[in-house]
């Protein structure tokens, strides 16, 4: 069966989106410190509508195939706009699968251990060709992130990231069976949160590895070799590239939202009841979904768990929250320490437990533990002591909302 | 009726998921054009070769000739797609039913999709054909070959490509997936140098721009705020 969706189709979502916007943001405005998370809630959601069914650009007005086992996504609108030098999609650092929109969105986790292994120097990947260098490729994915970062910070993850508002749904969750959650010590947190740069330099590194042999022209481990016999649709290729997806928990959601849609097959699904543990189904694989399992329980205890590990959170604090590009991030949360009397619950309500709006002095208070989500802002009592800025101008300030009527 | 609100707000919250779920299954499918129809109860045998191909659906053809112990099947369509396409199919030593065949999508000047899913009966061969009007040979890499449990199969276990892009299938029984992932790659090499690497180019521009632009902001807001 072949369908196609039509713009009628597009249009109506469209005008869903903004009704629940609407119901949803006349629900929580009554609530005097949920105003800017309703806001946040709202446009995580239109987010995973943007990014899964393509609103914006995408393949949700072409045919959809459903044929056993096999990709629907005949239509890749990043190849058609990006050519053949940057095929897969603008690297967005959210955490949502290069399979949604065609590869116009791409997360660049994927790209950048893809363009180490297997396409580093293989003139072909899945449905595209490439006519750069990896080398080439890898430095337009970060040369993007990069500009990302600098524009918006982590607030990809606190606005915009579908695994983000899976966690904050997690916590919804929570709070409905009026459990309390638990936190971390601050030594333990902090080790989380430098634990994040070792896990995104173990993958690239085992990606290098699994690369050897285009990029040093050594194979390390046997396999590896991309095309000929027992090459790109044969053994570890098939399974091993890139590492990091193997385990990303994002990734069985993913798949489960797009066949939920009709963009994949439910086969995509079903394939994790049989095959090797290790690799149990083609796209999805068992350390996948075990991993769900255990962030899903964790971030029933510890608000946004994943968020504190996170590799591709690590990348956007790399080029937002240290030297020299803190200096110059557009969007920042900023502290007004004559206005601040230290009550601490900017700190309490941290869903990363970061901890610099309440200690450090005033001025630029983002550091690489906090997401913007500016939780802490709608929380503060106290009238301008916390701002999320962008460019200089005021995005949302504290107000004295204990004296409001 | 705080809790009655409440309920109501979370009903009309999931009634709208599930229409927007809904919204987006429905579909129209796209007629078929028609010429010879035929349906799941012909055959089409090949008894030189001890064989025959069917089709699990209905479906229709231009023409359908054989030769060599090779059907060609002009303008296939089965009714489950919605493009034709010709298709090359011959067997020998078993019988092939079937299910799905699509080729050469129209929507992407990039992408070529081909792929057609059947089962096959008995430990002989097959060799298809896909007809995909290819500028040039296509690449091992391209192709798959995959079982039900999603296994992808390496050229030289189970098939072959030969050059004329025809697949050789043999020892295989049961349901095989048979798929192209393909593409018109471009020349590249004759482009000037800010074409060949014009995205880098954009990249480098666009990070440099935002550096110089943010740069300039925060030493305006920095000036403002401190006076000087």
């Amino acid at each position: 069966m072949v369908t196609e969706n039509s713009p009628t189709m597009v249009l109506s979502i469209y005008i869903i989106i903004v009704v629940l916007g609407i119901v949803l943001l006349l629900k929580f405005s009554r609530n005097k410190t949920r105003k800017i998370s309703s806001l946040r809630f709202f446009i995580q959601i239109a987010a995973i509508f943007v990014i899964f069914m393509g609103l914006l650009i995408g393949p949700f007005n072409v045919p959809i195939f459903e044929p056993l086992g096999s990709s629907p996504r005949d239509r890749l609108v990043g190849a058609d706009f990006l050519g053949d030098q940057l095929p897969d999609g603008i690297p967005i650092p959210i955490l949502a699968c290069y399979y949604p929109n065609g590869r116009t969105v791409t997360c660049p986790i994927w790209q950048l251990q893809a363009y180490i292994f297997p396409f580093w120097d293989y003139p072909r990947g899945y449905q595209v060709n490439y006519s750069t260098s990896g080398l080439e490729k890898i430095a337009a994915v970060i040369g993007l992130v990069v500009a990302a970062a600098i524009i918006f910070g982590r607030g990809f993850c606190g606005w915009l990231c579908p695994f983000g508002l899976y966690q904050d749904l997690l916590t919804r969750i929570r709070k409905s069976l009026r459990l309390r959650h638990f936190d971390f010590s601050e030594k333990t947190n902090i080790k989380l949160g430098q634990s994040r740069y070792i896990i995104i330099a173990v993958f690239i590194l085992l990606s290098v590895i699994f690369g050897s042999y285009a990029i040093f022209g050594t194979e390390l481990i046997p396999g590896t070799i991309p095309s000929g016999p027992e090459g790109t649709e044969a053994g570890i290729v098939s399974y091993i590239n890139e590492p990091f997806c193997l385990v990303c928990p994002a990734r069985p959601l993913c798949i489960l939202v797009e066949v939920a849609i009709g963009a994949l097959n439910w086969s995509y699904i079903s394939q994790i009841a049989y095959g090797p543990f290790w690799i149990a189904g083609f796209y999805l694989t068992s350390i996948n979904v075990t991993i769900l399992i255990i962030v899903t329980i964790l971030s029933l205890a510890y608000r946004r768990f994943w968020c504190r590990i996170c590799p591709l959170g690590a990348l956007t604090a790399l080029f937002s929250s240290f030297s020299p590009f803190k200096h110059i991030a557009l969007t920042r949360l900023e502290k007004d320490e004559k206005k601040c009397t230290k009550c601490g619950v900017c700190k309490r309500v941290c869903p990363t437990q970061a901890t610099a709006m309440y200690e450090q002095k005033g001025g630029n208070v983002t550091e690489s533990r906090c997401m913007l989500c500016a939780r802490c802002v709608e929380i503060c009592p106290y009238e301008g002591a916390l701002k999320l800025t962008f460019a200089g101008k005021t995005l949302v300030k504290s107000r004295n909302w204990l004296d409001e009527k | 009726m705080r809790a009655i609100n409440h309920r109501s707000v979370k009903l009309g919250i999931a009634t709208f998921v599930t229409v927007a779920l809904f919204c987006i299954s429905i579909s129209h499918t796209v007629e078929a054009q028609n010429s010879t129809l035929f349906n799941p109860t012909d055959s089409f045998i090949i008894s030189d070769q001890n064989s025959s191909i069917r089709f699990a659906t209905n479906g229709s053809y231009s023409s359908a000739t054989l030769q060599d112990g090779t059907w060609l099947f002009k303008d296939l369509t089965l009714y489950n797609s919605t493009r034709s396409n010709d298709l090359k199919i011959s067997a020998s030593n078993s019988n092939v039913l079937i299910y799905t065949y699509s080729a050469s999508s129209p929507y992407s000047q990039f992408s070529r999709f081909a792929i057609i899913i059947f089962s096959v009966e008995g430990l002989g061969t097959q060799e298809f054909n896909l007809c995909l009007n290819n500028s040039q040979p296509t690449h091992p890499s391209e192709w798959g070959v995959v079982l039900p449990d999603g296994t992808f199969l390496a050229e030289g276990k189970n098939w072959q490509l030969s050059t004329d892009d025809t697949i050789l299938i043999s020892g295989l029984t049961g349901n095989v997936t048979l798929v192209h992932y393909g593409f018109d790659a471009s020349e590249k090499g004759d482009l000037p140098f800010y074409e060949e690497h014009s995205v880098a180019l954009v990249t480098l521009a666009v990070v440099a721009i935002t550096i110089i632009i943010s740069s300039i902001i925060n030493y305006k807001v920095q000036r403002s705020q401190y006076g000087h």
